[in-house]
């Protein structure tokens, strides 16, 4: 099967390199560039894994996105990964309050992320 | 006394002596009646003496003794009886009793010499011997009476000890005498002389009012004569005169003797030159007026509190923050103080849950070894929103005082937030760019791309790092010039329009041919500036406008003129047709790394119009920002003119303080 990954970040650039990383998976993509609409497309979409930036502009950062996610019972079996530029430890914290599945520090390295998006398919496929 | 009873004594003995002498004549005529009646009599008076009474022979040895012998010499009148006169009275060891009559007596009576008696132990003790020669059946006899003079002999032992004392006391002590006319002084001692400088015989007899020297009026003089003319005690300060003339304090304590039908005889007067003593509490009185008045003007707040944990002192500084009435919490215990905190405080912290030490000025050695406790943050919702710290000191002294010390650290953690923030968002800004150039080289490095997609993913990195580098530069140039606050800036007076010019003349923008519309009027306007400064401000400002404007839109810069704060002041401005800012927008502008558009489609780090405000304002200059969306934004940087500019053009003139003035070209 083939699994769904929604990407959630607003700068474009990041967008395409994640993108272009994850085309090398076997991997149907999808790509929102702020909060509001990432958690649409994800009620629409229902990805398995969602990569989701942290700091976002407008009403919903990332944050608050994994929240809802992991709040609605439709919606909290999608795998969320944060991805931030903020490495602090208060900042890692809150992403485990959220909700989060995992959390990756920009820059990171495009190789590590696929991996990690595999093994997180594979081990949900597997439950 | 004992000269009474001597007296009675040696009348009793006298008549005795008499009787017996009386007793012996008679004899022959009327024997028995006259000798039992006399000898009753003196057996009568000789057994009930109190004192000692012997008669001793010529050889030294005692032919009689009476009952009260028994008791001051421990033998029975018996034992007495025989036993020579030094084992009683040891003087005559070394001395005839004819001798002694010569030396010491009167007409053959010696009366109360004081000597030793020896008991039947050994021990001696003081008496008085009195003696008197007289002739019994033809034989010569001394006749003695001893006292045991033990007890007064303490008592006067006591009286000396209590003198010495007076003599020796380090407070002047006067006795005065009542009875007298002008209550002279009978005895000063040794202490008052040397406080006074006088000596005594130029104090004895006179009355105690020779002290005061030409200060008759004092206050206290009213007391001390009240109180001598009701006859009690009184204790009062008086300003009197050494015999040197000298002033000293005189602390005077006057006590009445009375007798025991409570007339008063006498009056003691203790006097202490307190002198020194009061020039130690005017000094304390000036300490403690200066302490006062720090206490007051500091700008941390105090509390004290004595060792019942009663406030005993809040400063104004205290008040102000809190809004505390200092006047109702004094007298009031602890807990009423922290009742009062808590009525108006939002919340309260130990202070190591905030990392707010370092911006603490050092600590002294005192309070690091009183770690862990530092103080307590406590965050006010009335009178304002603020957050004081708390630190509460427990004297180590006698007085058992504790201080509060409050300070007002609002601007401190406000500062260290901001400080922290803006740490973090300049981290996420870098590490933005560098994502996209760290992920797209692993990818080139570790996959292959078509021709076409590396040139793109190649084309990303290099517009990337181009950005991290604007930003590197921005970030630095901003902690440069905040760092150094202005401290670095060559400040010269020269003319406004080269600056401008050769700034215009640089403005490179990458894809735009657009040309900066200048228009400046031909008098040179002078300025205090640093030239590269104003520069850099001005190419800020412009290069927003060739971004934030369409390329069919001219940018104009003008400038204005106009008189604010009493001088006159000239505005570079800078004009442009382009998407303008919202109110919200414009509100933001100087907020560091914020972005008006998000897009990612024009470039910026959020820092250019940052460091345009603070060069601006670091040169004494204000920027005014007008902007209507989707019309266009006009910036204007404004200094004060350095020199008077050229006169006003005419068909211009001043309407008020703020009015603005266009010089145009004519």
């Amino acid at each position: 099967m083939t699994h769904r990954i929604l990407i959630v970040e607003d700068q474009a650039d990041i967008r395409k390199l994640i993108r272009m990383t994850l085309e090398f998976g076997d991997f149907e993509l999808h790509e929102a560039p702020d909060g509001e609409s990432g958690l649409n497309l994800a009620r629409a979409v229902r990805p398995h894994v969602m990569l989701l930036d942290v700091m976002m502009p407008g009403l919903l950062d990332g944050y608050q996105v994994c929240r809802h996610i992991k709040q609605d019972p439709q919606l909290r079996q999608i795998q969320v990964i944060m991805l931030t530029a903020r490495g602090q430890a208060a900042d890692v914290a809150a992403g485990e309050k959220a909700g989060a599945d995992a959390y990756l520090v920009k820059p990171f390295s495009p190789l590590e992320l696929i991996d990690r998006v595999e093994a997180m398919v594979t081990s949900a496929a597997s439950t | 006394m004992s000269a009474f009873l001597l007296g009675l004594a040696f009348g009793v003995l006298g008549t005795a002596g008499a009787g017996l002498l009386w007793l012996l004549r008679r004899e022959e005529r009327a024997q028995q009646v006259a000798v039992a009646s006399g000898e009753a009599f003196a057996a009568a008076i000789s057994k009930a003496a109190p004192d000692a009474m012997f008669a001793c022979r010529a050889d030294g040895c005692v032919a009689w003794a009476n009952e009260a012998s028994a008791s001051t010499f421990g033998r029975t009148p018996e034992e007495l009886r025989g036993s020579p006169l030094t084992g009683l009275l040891p003087m005559f060891s070394s001395l005839t009793i004819a001798d002694w009559m010569r030396s010491h007596g009167i007409r053959g009576r010696v009366v109360g010499m004081g000597t030793d008696g020896l008991r039947v132990d050994g021990t001696p003790f003081p008496c008085a011997v009195s003696a008197s020669q007289c002739e019994v059946t033809g034989h010569d006899y001394a006749i003695f009476m001893v006292r045991d003079t033990s007890d007064s002999r303490w008592a006067e032992q006591e009286l000396l000890l209590r003198e010495r004392a007076l003599e020796s006391a380090s407070d002047g002590i006067t006795i005065a005498s009542m009875e007298f006319p002008g209550q002279p002084v009978i005895y000063a001692n040794p202490a008052f002389r040397r406080i006074s400088g006088y000596d005594l015989d130029e104090v004895i007899g006179r009355n105690c009012r020779f002290l005061q020297g030409e200060d008759t009026s004092q206050v206290d003089l009213g007391e001390v004569r009240s109180a001598i003319r009701e006859g009690r005690s009184t204790r009062v300060v008086l300003r009197n005169r050494r015999k040197d003339g000298s002033p000293f304090w005189n602390e005077l304590r006057l006590s009445p003797v009375r007798r025991d039908d409570g007339r008063v005889t006498h009056y003691v007067g203790v006097q202490t030159d307190i002198t020194e003593r009061m020039a130690y509490e005017d000094m304390l009185q000036q300490r403690t007026e200066r302490l006062n008045t720090i206490f007051d003007l500091s700008p941390d707040g105090f509390v004290a509190m004595d060792e019942r944990d009663c406030i005993t002192v809040v400063n104004s500084a205290f008040e102000r923050m809190t809004g505390l009435a200092g006047a109702e919490l004094i007298g009031q215990p602890r807990s009423h103080l922290d009742d009062c905190l808590a009525a108006i405080s939002r919340g309260q912290e130990p202070l190591d849950a905030v990392g707010v030490a370092d911006t603490l000025p050092a600590q002294e050695p005192q309070a690091l070894s009183q770690r862990p406790y530092v103080g307590e943050l406590i965050h006010l919702a009335a009178p304002g929103q603020r957050t004081l710290l708390r630190r509460v000191r427990h004297s180590r002294g006698a007085g058992h005082e504790t201080v509060m010390y409050f300070r007002d650290i609002t601007r401190e953690l406000e500062v260290d937030r901001m400080k922290s923030e803006f740490l973090s968002m300049a981290a996420h800004e870098l590490r933005t760019p560098m994502a996209s150039i760290f992920g797209f080289t692993e990818l080139l490095l570790r996959r292959s791309f078509d021709e076409p997609r590396r040139q793109d993913m190649l084309g990303t990195i290099h517009r990337q790092a181009g950005i991290l580098i604007n930003l590197v530069n921005e970030l630095l140039d901003l902690a440069r010039i905040e760092a150094r606050r202005g401290a670095d800036f060559h400040r010269r007076v020269q003319p406004l329009a080269p600056i401008i010019e050769t700034t215009v003349a640089g403005i490179l923008v990458h894809n735009d041919p657009r040309k900066v519309q200048a228009r400046l009027p031909p008098q040179p306007v002078m300025v205090l500036v640093d030239e590269s400064k104003l520069a850099l401000a001005l190419t800020n400002v412009l290069s927003n406008a060739y971004k934030y404007s369409a390329k069919d839109r001219d940018i104009h810069l003008e400038l204005r003129q106009r008189e604010r704060g009493g001088r006159a002041e000239v505005g570079v401005a800078v004009i442009d047709q382009g998407m303008g800012m919202t109110a919200e927008q414009r509100a933001r502008l100087f907020e560091r790394f914020f972005r008006a558009d998000t897009s990612g489609n024009i470039p910026g780090t959020g820092l250019g119009m940052t460091i345009v405000k603070e060069i601006v304002e670091l040169l004494d200059g204000q920027v005014a920002v007008d902007s209507e969306f989707g019309q266009g934004t006009t910036v204007t940087l404004w200094f004060p003119v350095a020199t008077q500019p050229a006169s006003p053009l005419p068909g211009e003139g001043r309407t008020d303080d703020a009015a603005v003035q266009l010089l145009t070209l004519t």
